[in-house]
């Protein structure tokens, strides 16, 4: 007990500051054990709800190790149970909170982020009321591929699994029995498994367009695994950080330079990995009218991937539903027309619209096809920053 | 001569349909001039007189092709000329998003054109027409045409 | 926030999903379905239209689901010999066993087995594994993909990838297909025994058609596997397959002979299968249900339990495989106990599932083993040729359902819009029983003198309608 309020005490002389980076942990035993990497971010998330700096929490409610919910809520004991980061499971979170007027903190990957800028930019949420807690993310895994790729590739049955991690390149799986099983992310995309498509060619690897920056990437010595690093992009990522170490709930320090070196280098490699696949997968082509069109031939007009869609905010009465009808007997549909143009500026690539496709349409891929040269063009990332969307520019500037 | 070969059946006897989009206050003016000056053009253009170029929505131009158009021509006053000040500043914007989707799905640059003509430019208006109609008769009908419409 | 993970009613192909309640119904995608990969269709996404809250009502005024129940089980008793007991296949396992013990009388689970022998009650009840479907190396459609059963389509193309041909049977030309032939020339069609036939079966198909396509599959030796329109149509089939069942035709017969006069159905709407003009003859509809549909607004009776998504139980999909919902609701069964005069446990209902099932747990990642004995030789009578022109309905989950979709329009070929001289944006006027309809229509590769719709127009005397048609 007393050296707990040492903690505090300690804690409290600290002045947290955007830009600033640490390493911290959880001090809570149980939650050590259970989230990855020292349970840093479960344990914001529950301080930030018990010292009411939010009304509510999103958190992943697990089910069993390949399958997760993402809920609301305000019960900090269910923050504190809550799943952590899992690999296989490609959520997105924006249109779970928009729209619902929360004053809300939850963890982030690159692209929930962008998703939640971009709904904040169609005033869907409220983002000053938004704490985005960012995940580092190398990619996450479809859990049916997941499922698959156990039984194919590493030869182990999908519920003897008691954890994963990704670590130098490998992806790790280790079993009920304490063995470890590794094979290489490379080997494994090479026969159609590993991560999503999209996540292959994604270069946002540490979301530094959130409010705070976590991951495990530049733990070192010690600390490798029982900790998180994190940095600070927003005042409102400092008050978030030093809300949880005045209520007790984690402990930080200052990462060695060696760490922040090591951070920086995996982000590096991760960038440059994704750019390689980028050029991979959109090679120049001809006859696109003729691909597209093969494409889209199977589409069942289902929404779904307007549904899902992150930086989507139109509603069920939008352009592009509005003006299509399934009686019409056009060569392309209008529905998949106007998406393509809506997207141009602001498709952020997250991979959601061709998971939901019950047909299998690779919609991500199409999208990009439009999104890349006009964000090229215009030198425009959405959700990256608040920068308005340049379809609703009133003048070109570029 | 010999990819002129294989485009001749196509273009034998076979008249564009071009959809061009006008602004009131400038080149549906040209359009009026045009022919108030008897310049000679082909038939193959559709007018669609808007207020404002700015008013062109994206849909607009997809749903001329879709219901067949083998062009579709966007033209409105010249930049700084607006009757509503920065409406063609908009144009401009949507078109830019406009022509990279046509382009991307494959279309030639040929089917959708941007021009700016002013009132006065009855002539311009004219031999813009007469360019574009020889360009997508050498090119031949869209391929976005639905089965049945000629 | 409440979040459920559960199973789309709109099909027999087990796709799951989670619901999330919050004021409103949400959908998201659950990923780790091993039937659907988190994917839904048309219909999936419409989930939050189709669970309309419904209120407990005896003729109109709103009552407990405790009183209404009481009220229905006087009204059966009181019209005891003339009840009929319809459930298609919309609820759990363990509540059609419970149904079963009070339909003991007059038990239709909608399918007209009784036309078809009894050999081939299971292979029509449990289908084959979707993966092999991916496996097949020739596939023969005798339904629209699309329309139907859409999740089927990422497996069939998935079969096409690994190198399958795909052969359709059907009015239109099919993106996916190989090969189109069109119904009436099914002397074309060959084939062998590396074929697999997907058909489908529900109550209103025709007994002649499911019996030529198990003879067609029977003689070359080739596998068969028919789809089905209801979640649970599979579970329904399987736990029923020793009762004493009637014929959904023979339901419709009964009450129009005035021999039935009391129906009771369970999570059914009976107003999307049997004419109204029908319906109006029975003394005492009622009706218990999770969700508000055309059926509940006419019902003399209804008993309101939880919506699908909030019972507890097991489905079982078109593989064979159960699946357990996510809810903990059982109302359900306490409404079927107090009109049966018993109490319904529902672990021990559960167990007698698993037993019938001959499993130990409830595993969405196992398939059970089923019997699916081979059949005897069928003798399918020759269809009659197509009058000349025809409305063909395709059946669709939005029409078992009663759920108004975009679809006001009907699908015909180039040769008619010319023939007709129909102009392009304009209406169809389409006549059949002495009324006559104006609709939209749409250019597509269809086959001559047919009109293919996935609406429902109120001229239709079953699937197939001899109709005519002018501008």
């Amino acid at each position: 007990m007393s050296q707990d309020s040492q903690t505090i005490k300690t804690a409290h002389q600290i002045v947290m500051q955007k830009g600033e980076m640490y390493v911290g942990w959880s001090t809570k035993e149980d939650v050590r054990k259970r989230g990855g990497s020292g349970g840093l971010v479960t344990s914001m998330l529950a301080a930030a709800l018990e010292k009411k700096l939010v009304d509510a929490v999103v958190v992943l409610k697990k089910m069993n190790e390949f399958e997760a919910v993402p809920i609301i809520t305000s019960d900090v004991n269910e923050v504190l149970n809550s799943a952590g980061s899992l690999h296989s499971v490609p959520s997105n979170f924006a249109k779970l909170i928009a729209n619902r007027n929360l004053k809300v903190a939850l963890p982030a990957k690159g692209c929930d982020v962008r998703g939640i800028i971009e709904q904040g930019k169609r005033n869907a949420i409220n983002l000053d009321n938004t704490f985005i807690v960012g995940l580092n993310c190398g990619g996450s895994m479809h859990p049916v591929v997941t499922r698959e790729m156990l039984e194919v590739m590493y030869k182990i049955k999908p519920e003897d699994v008691h954890g994963e991690e990704i670590e130098k390149g490998k992806l790790i799986f280790e079993t009920k029995d304490g063995k470890e099983h590794a094979i290489t992310i490379d080997e494994l995309e090479e026969k159609g498994y590993g991560r999503r498509e999209s996540c292959r060619y994604c270069t946002i690897k540490i979301p530094n367009n959130a409010d705070i920056a976590c991951g495990n990437w530049g733990v070192t010595g010690d600390l490798a695994g029982k900790a998180t690093f994190v940095e600070i992009t927003s005042e409102k990522g400092a008050k978030l950080l030093q809300n949880a170490i005045d209520a007790g709930y984690i402990q930080v320090q200052k990462p060695d330079e060696k760490g922040v070196a090591a951070r920086s280098k995996i982000k590096g490699v991760m960038e440059g990995l994704g750019k390689k696949w980028k050029d991979k997968v959109f090679v120049p082509m001809d006859n696109r009218l003729e691909y597209f069109r093969k494409e889209l031939e199977n589409c069942i007009d289902c929404g779904a991937c307007k549904a899902v869609c992150p930086t989507c905010s139109c509603g069920d009465v939008s352009k592009c539903t509005e003006f299509h009808f399934r009686g019409d007997a056009y060569r392309m549909s209008m529905y998949h027309l106007v998406r393509f143009l809506h997207l141009a500026d602001s498709c952020i690539g997250c991979g959601q619209c061709a998971d939901v496709c019950p047909v299998d349409i690779p919609l991500t891929r199409l999208y990009r096809r439009f999104a890349n040269p006009v964000q090229e063009q215009l030198k425009y990332e959405p959700g990256m920053d608040m920068r308005k969307p340049p379809f609703f520019e009133a003048k070109l500037e570029v | 001569m010999s990819s002129e070969a294989a485009a001749a059946p196509k273009t034998n006897g076979w008249e564009p349909k071009i959809v061009a989009f006008c602004c009131n206050w400038c080149s549906y003016g040209g359009a009026d001039s045009a022919g108030m000056g008897r310049f000679q053009q082909p038939a193959s253009a559709r007018i669609i007189r808007v207020m404002c170029s700015g008013r062109i929505d994206p849909l607009h131009v997809f749903n001329a092709f879709l219901e067949g158009a083998d062009a579709v021509l966007v033209t409105g006053c010249h930049i700084g000329d607006c009757h509503y000040v920065n409406g063609n500043d908009k144009t401009k914007i949507k078109y830019k998003f406009l022509e990279n989707v046509v382009r991307e799905l494959g279309l030639e640059k040929e089917r959708l054109q941007l021009n700016w003509i002013s009132a006065s430019e009855g002539e311009k208006f004219a031999n813009f027409i007469r360019d574009v109609t020889e360009q997508i008769k050498k090119i031949g009908p869209s391929p976005l045409k639905p089965e049945g419409v000629v | 926030m409440n979040a459920y993970s559960t199973i789309c009613p709109g099909c027999n192909f087990g796709c799951g999903l989670y619901i999330r309640e919050n004021g409103t119904i949400d959908l998201d995608f659950r990923k780790s379905s091993p039937a659907n990969a988190g994917k839904l269709c048309r219909f999936g996404m419409s989930l939050p239209r189709l669970y309309k809250p419904v209120k407990s009502m005896v003729e109109g005024k709103e009552t407990t689901p405790e009183e209404a129940a009481k009220e229905a089980a006087r009204r059966i008793s009181a019209s005891k010999g003339s009840v009929a007991f319809l459930s298609l296949g919309n609820t759990t396992c363990e509540e059609v066993l419970a149904f079963q013990k009070l339909a003991v009388p007059y038990l239709c689970t909608g399918a007209n087995f009784d036309a078809l022998p009894k050999d081939v009650y299971l292979t029509l009840s449990v289908g084959i594994p979707y993966t092999e479907i991916e496996a097949a190396k020739h596939i023969v459609l005798f339904i629209d993909p699309y329309e139907q059963y859409p999740l089927t389509v990422r497996r069939l193309l998935s079969a096409k990838k690994k190198g399958a041909k795909i052969t359709s049977v059907w009015w239109k030309d099919l993106p996916l297909a190989d090969e189109n032939i069109r119904p009436a020339d099914i002397s074309k069609l060959q084939l062998t025994k590396d074929s697999l036939v997907i058909s489908d079966f529900h109550p209103l198909s025709d007994a002649e058609q499911v019996k030529s396509v198990l003879s067609l599959a029977k003689n070359a030796g080739a596998k068969v596997t028919f789809l089905k329109p209801f979640a649970n149509s599979t579970g329904a089939y399987v736990l029923s397959k020793d009762a004493k069942q009637k014929s959904f035709a023979q339901l419709v017969e009964d009450i129009n002979k005035g021999t039935v006069k009391t129906l009771f159905c369970l999570e059914s709407d009976p107003s999307t299968l049997i004419p109204s003009e029908t319906l109006s003859k029975l003394t005492n509809l009622i009706i218990q249900t999770g969700h508000a549909s055309a059926g509940t607004a006419k019902a003399n009776v209804v008993i309101a339990h939880e919506p699908l998504y909030r019972k507890k139980g097991t489905l079982i999909n078109n593989e064979g495989r159960g699946q357990a919902l996510g809810g903990a609701g059982t109302n359900g069964l306490e409404a079927l106990g107090i009109i049966a005069g018993t109490k319904f446990e529902f672990d021990s209902l559960h167990d007698a599932v698993k037993k019938a099932l001959g499993i130990q747990a409830v595993d969405e990642f196992l398939i059970p083993k089923y019997d699916r004995p081979a059949y005897g030789a069928i003798q399918a009578a020759a269809k009659p040729p197509e009058a000349k022109t025809t409305l063909v309905s395709v059946y669709n989950p939005f029409m078992w359902f009663g759920l108004p979709d975009d679809n006001d329009f009907v699908e015909l070929n180039l040769n008619t819009v010319r023939a007709l001289k129909l102009l392009k944006g304009g209406t169809l006027k389409i006549k059949s029983n002495g009324s006559t309809i104006e609709k939209k229509f749409k250019v597509a590769p269809v086959q001559d003198n047919i009109l293919l719709t996935g609406n429902r127009f109120g001229i239709e005397k079953g699937s197939i309608t001899p109709v005519e048609i002018s501008r």
